[in-house]
């Protein structure tokens, strides 16, 4: 089900940028970890919480109190946006350029005019995406491993939970890919389904935001991809762990479907 | 099963492709024998590349059945593709490679080992871009690359779309060569053009499409026989009327006169020893004239 020569064409196209987003994300976890342990910002950031208007309190006490230990701070890390946009532009602009974008410039047709199979195309782009995730989501797992054992707050309880989230954050990104693998299948241009799958996935961010503070739109949090994605609950709790992991791979799944069902009657311009 | 329906390598039964409202092609009925060279003749948008994908099972038929040899499309898609060699219209690579990197990568995806012979780059002078980026390459060095992918593999049959697009007249008069030499192997070549002087120069048999139908499927000599010429004749002195069996005249400006012929040439060259002619050539006929036999052909059937 896997072309390996295909892969190898895929890591030449994008070796480049991935190994440079791996290094990045390494850095940064790193860097936030030597940081908060550098500086010991809690008191000033209790008293500033404090005096925010109730809603945004609730909101920030959420996502940014647990942030105020270490293990917050590596939380904290894994959810900051910065990581958040390097994972999902590999998510994003690989499919759309794979099918959408290849189809559009002509390579698609001279690919598929060789011994390859629709099925086997598709999983090994999905292979190779989730792939390129997990090596980035492992460049920043490494980074904060370093960051802790540099600091001395390495435990065996921490290196578990960073696990769940790293696993959680894969999954997510996975979801991405899978989305934007189907939208990519239904348009002609690789930026036009570039951009709408991007643009899919800034909605699905600012909505999960807008949803927290503001509680009529408290019931989209139940269709946002990143609801399920909370890494400093999974830090502190871990029951919503494998909820998390089935919703996503269930909507994984379903996208996969019928991006498969579509490219097989798709015709190749 | 009938030898004509075993020997052949590409048939097709009463395929149309729609697009929505649009015909692509419709109703293609056709068989092609091994072992031929067959020209696939046709002005841009008649609807060649749609069949050619057609045929490589990248286009879906609206209706009716492809059978390549001798297997039905889409059923076994990946042997027909081993055994297939194509060279798309707009041929296109991976611009980051070389293009060694990427005759290693279409061995690679056709697992077969990377090509060691070098004879057919030698052939066609690649050898000196072979490590030039693709991005780097002239058009005609970027064909000269996308045929040798079609071939390099020895393929059954090749399929090629407009293939000498982008070729300087050397490089095609050794590309028709090479052919030609393909074809001795037995392998089989049908390949899109709208020249029509190289169809008739390379091909065994020739379909004609224009507007999505196939208006003709004929032996190249029949082409020949049917073809209808344009004569330019320059009289020393204008003549009063000037008529020329078999020949409809066209237009005259003075002394010059420009006919549509069909027919034997002999006949119309004894015919002209016989006039007081300063000079006369026969304009190379563009596709509307060959397609006006055929045309007037459907029209009275």
């Amino acid at each position: 089900m896997i072309k390996r020569s295909y892969l190898s064409l895929l890591w030449s196209q994008y070796r480049g940028t991935s190994i440079i987003l791996t290094l990045l994300i390494a850095l940064f976890q790193l860097l936030i970890i030597w940081i908060f342990n550098s500086l010991n910002a809690t008191p000033f950031l209790e008293t500033v919480f404090n005096q925010l208007p109730l809603q945004l309190r609730l909101l920030f006490e959420q996502e940014f109190m647990p942030a105020l230990s270490v293990a917050g701070a590596v939380a904290f890390g894994f959810n900051h946006p910065l990581v958040l946009i390097a994972i999902s532009i590999v998510a994003v602009v690989i499919p759309s350029r794979q099918i959408a974008g290849e189809s559009e410039n002509g390579r698609l047709e001279m690919l598929l005019s060789l011994p390859i199979k629709r099925k086997e195309l598709t999983f090994s782009l999905l292979i190779f995406t989730s792939g390129i995730s997990l090596m980035i989501i492992t460049g920043g797992m490494v980074g904060s491993m370093t960051g802790l054992l540099i600091t001395g707050n390495f435990n065996l309880s921490l290196l578990c939970n960073l696990l769940e989230i790293c696993i959680n954050l894969w999954l997510v990104f996975l979801l991405i890919g899978s989305y934007s693998i189907l939208i990519s299948v239904f348009s002609q241009e690789g930026s036009r389904a570039g951009l709408l799958s991007g643009g899919l996935t800034l909605i699905f961010y600012l909505f999960y935001f807008l949803s927290s503070v503001w509680p009529p739109l408290e019931f989209t949090r139940y269709f946002n991809i990143f609801y399920y994605y909370q890494p400093q609950r999974l830090m502190f709790d871990k029951i919503e762990f494998l909820d998390n992991i089935f919703v996503l791979l269930i909507t994984a799944a379903i996208c996969i479907l019928a991006f498969l069902v579509r490219f097989e009657k798709r015709d190749i311009p | 099963m009938g030898s004509d329906q075993k020997n052949a390598i590409i048939s097709l039964d009463s395929v149309t492709k729609r697009y929505g409202q649009t015909v692509g092609v419709a109703d293609l009925t056709f068989t092609l024998q091994r072992g031929i060279i067959f020209g696939f003749l046709g002005p841009n948008g008649a609807g060649k590349t749609t069949t050619i994908r057609l045929i490589l099972d990248l286009l879906r038929p609206s209706s009716g059945h492809i059978v390549i040899l001798g297997f039905p499309l889409p059923d076994v898609t990946t042997t027909i593709r081993q055994r297939c060699g194509y060279l798309a219209g707009d041929f296109s690579a991976y611009s980051h490679m070389t293009a060694a990197e990427y005759l290693h990568f279409i061995a690679a995806m056709r697992r077969r080992p990377a090509p060691s012979d070098l004879s057919l780059v030698e052939r066609f002078h690649l050898n000196d871009s072979l490590n030039r980026k693709i991005r780097h390459l002239s058009h005609g060095n970027l064909q000269k690359l996308g045929i040798i992918q079609a071939f390099f593999h020895k393929p059954e049959l090749v399929i090629l779309d407009e293939p000498t697009s982008g070729l300087d007249p050397l490089v095609k008069a050794e590309f028709y060569d090479f052919l030609f030499e393909y074809q001795r192997e037995g392998k089989t070549v049908f390949f899109s053009s709208h020249d029509l002087a190289e169809v008739e120069r390379i091909s065994n048999r020739v379909g004609i499409i224009r507007d999505g139908r196939l208006v003709a499927l004929e032996n190249i000599e029949d082409l020949k026989k049917n073809r209808i010429r344009r004569l330019r004749i320059l009289l020393r002195s204008p003549l009063d009327s000037l008529s020329i069996p078999q020949a409809t005249l066209l237009r005259q400006k003075g002394r010059e006169y420009e006919y549509q012929f069909q027919g034997e040439v002999s006949r119309l060259l004894e015919i002209l020893s016989g006039l007081p002619i300063e000079d006369f050539d026969f304009p190379e006929p563009n596709l509307e004239d060959i397609f006006m036999v055929y045309y007037g052909k459907n029209r009275h059937d």
